[in-house]
């Protein structure tokens, strides 16, 4: 805001005090000037704001010109044929409306529920598809919230070609997420059906999984040495161009067959390969040791038929204690100092490598000084 | 202590002379004149620059003509002052552009802020006009706090709104007292009506 101009005048009995500014307080919220309007409305939650628009058409005008940002950016979408459950939600802000800010809808073919802290609301449906009323709920939540920044998809029963429909019904794809969640894909096909319809330019993590509830490390190392799980062909995705563009990709629930080469680009990646062999680590480790920017890949493997090679082309392991936090597993450990007093730490259990490149003031003490 | 009480507007003058600090002397649009201390003025980004512009002495303060606030009444200017003077020497905070901000009201604002919202209202206004970052954020969070679980209907009440109606009505009859053609607004009235009402909230 300005600062007044005038200040006192030689002339004048009175101080005068001169603004821009409108010179009568406002009556009602309409009159408010505009910064505060804004500020205003920013404070407000999405339903309250949604219902804000009902009251009358010029402040419907103000809200959606200034578009106020919902502090919700969490979506969840799990669905199937038949029914779409969708919640909007902030970081730490899971109590739901009226209580806190989130919504929780489920949309059905016969009926819409919207879950409340106090009273849930049931909508019939009336010669409208419940897939219509989601998109255009879902598109007018994107029209204030232009970025997703974290977007969970789960497909009940094979949903994920219902979520893909409403997604493109909503009129705003390419999608713009942050942090993109797909579980209980049973296929690749499943996956080509969402990724498509999400913007690669703003995607920076994205994680699929094939199970609906995330098994622990240890319950999934024990399903996959005993060849439980059967492996994806990625060869689609690969094409994709959020391949090439994503930072951080986290594909460590699913058994896939990945040259090393084909995961060098990503900053941070997770997989789960069928088989690994000490090339392909030795690959990787060139790859980290020549790298402008930091680094971590974890891979679990089913086999690792020339195990018995390692010590031979890395050296003795080291066997700290306490020195991974992921694994119940023992572990050996190698360390590869860089010039530039970066170091390349690989860490070996039991069916899983992990590379991570850390600077030498973090890694085990015991190690440090034996680069010095 | 409550709010009403509390010595921010008519000063203790017993006060003064202990910490030998300028209290400067404000009226309101309804010639009400309050007497605030140099450090709760700091508050208002708006009155800061003027007084130090100003560049009052002590005798000044006292001699001189009450600095006029011109827009501002005399009961939202003690609701203003008596902010300024309860939180005297916080730090301002600065805007680092995050949406929602988190904003705390503390015990006293609540109690300062109970009031009818006409005047709610006022105290935003002046709080915006005379810069005073923090009664802004304050007084912003309570007014959005007050829609929280709202039907339109009651939020009509709540934030002094018209019906779609009403405010067609008025929207239709400034645009007839410029412009006969009036129709196309009551048009366009009716094409919003439509797009407000499909929404399951």
């Amino acid at each position: 805001m300005a600062a007044p101009v005038d200040i006192m005048s030689e002339k004048s009995e009175k101080c005068e005090f001169v603004s821009i500014m409108p010179d009568s307080p406002p009556t009602s919220l309409l009159t408010m000037p505009e910064d505060v309007m804004r500020k205003i409305m920013e404070e407000i939650e999405y339903v309250d704001i949604q219902r804000l628009r009902k009251t009358c058409f010029t402040l419907r005008n103000i809200i959606d010109t200034i578009k106020p940002k919902p502090g919700l950016d969490h979506i969840d979408i799990s669905g199937s044929a038949d029914n779409l459950s969708v919640s909007f939600y902030g970081f730490q802000k899971w109590a739901l409306y009226p209580r806190g800010p989130k919504v929780w809808i489920e949309y059905r073919k016969t009926n819409i529920t919207w879950h409340r802290s106090d009273e849930d609301r049931e909508k019939t449906m009336d010669n409208e598809n419940f897939l219509d009323v989601f998109s255009r709920d879902f598109g007018s939540f994107l029209s204030f919230k232009p970025i997703i920044g974290r977007f969970s998809i789960t497909s009940e029963q094979n949903g994920l070609k219902t979520i893909r429909k409403s997604l493109e019904s909503s009129g705003k794809t390419p999608l713009k997420v942050r942090f993109l969640s797909i579980s209980n894909a049973t296929c690749q096909e499943d996956v080509l059906d969402i990724l498509p319809f999400i913007c690669p330019k703003s995607l920076e993590i994205l994680r699929i999984n094939c199970f609906r509830d995330d098994p622990t490390d240890t319950n999934f190392v024990e399903e996959l040495t005993r060849g439980k799980f059967e492996i994806w062909d990625i060869s689609k995705i690969m094409e994709l161009e959020h391949w090439k563009k994503v930072e951080n990709w986290d594909m460590r629930r699913i058994k896939v067959q990945v040259g090393s080469q084909n995961i060098e680009h990503f900053r941070d990646a997770k997989f789960c390969m069928k088989q690994l062999t000490v090339e392909d680590m030795i690959r990787v480790k060139e790859n980290f040791l020549h790298s402008t920017y930091s680094k971590y890949l974890l891979l679990f493997f089913q086999r690792l038929p020339d195990k018995d090679v390692l010590n031979e082309r890395f050296g003795q392991p080291h066997r700290l204690q306490n020195h991974t936090y992921y694994s119940p597993f023992p572990t050996q450990s190698w360390f590869f100092r860089r010039p530039d007093n970066f170091v390349i730490c690989i860490d070996l259990t039991e069916n899983c490598f992990v590379f991570d490149l850390k600077h030498i003031e973090y890694v085990p003490e015991e190690v440090r000084m034996n680069f010095l | 202590m409550s709010v009403e009480n509390a010595p921010v507007v008519d000063v203790d003058e017993a006060a003064i002379p202990v910490e030998k600090k300028m209290y400067y002397r404000f009226e309101s649009n309804d010639k009400k004149e309050f007497r605030v201390s140099e450090l709760a003025i700091q508050q208002s980004e708006t009155l800061n620059r003027l007084v130090e512009a100003m560049g009052y002495t002590s005798e000044d303060v006292e001699n001189k003509p009450a600095i006029a606030i011109e827009n501002i009444d005399g009961k939202t200017l003690k609701l203003v002052f008596q902010w300024c003077e309860h939180h005297k020497g916080e730090a301002i905070p600065v805007d680092d552009g995050s949406v929602p901000k988190i904003v705390e009201i503390p015990e006293f604002d609540a109690k300062l802020m109970d009031i009818d919202n006409g005047l709610l209202f006022k105290l935003i206004w002046a709080a915006d006009y005379l810069n005073i970052v923090q009664l802004l954020n304050v007084s912003c969070k309570k007014v959005a706090n007050m829609a929280q679980g709202k039907t339109p209907a009651q939020l009509r009440r709540v934030y002094l709104l018209p019906s779609d109606e009403e405010d067609e009505a008025a929207k239709r009859a400034a645009q007839e007292a410029q412009d006969p053609r009036a129709r196309e607004v009551e048009e366009e009235f009716e094409e919003r009506k439509r797009q407000g009402g499909n929404s399951f909230f």
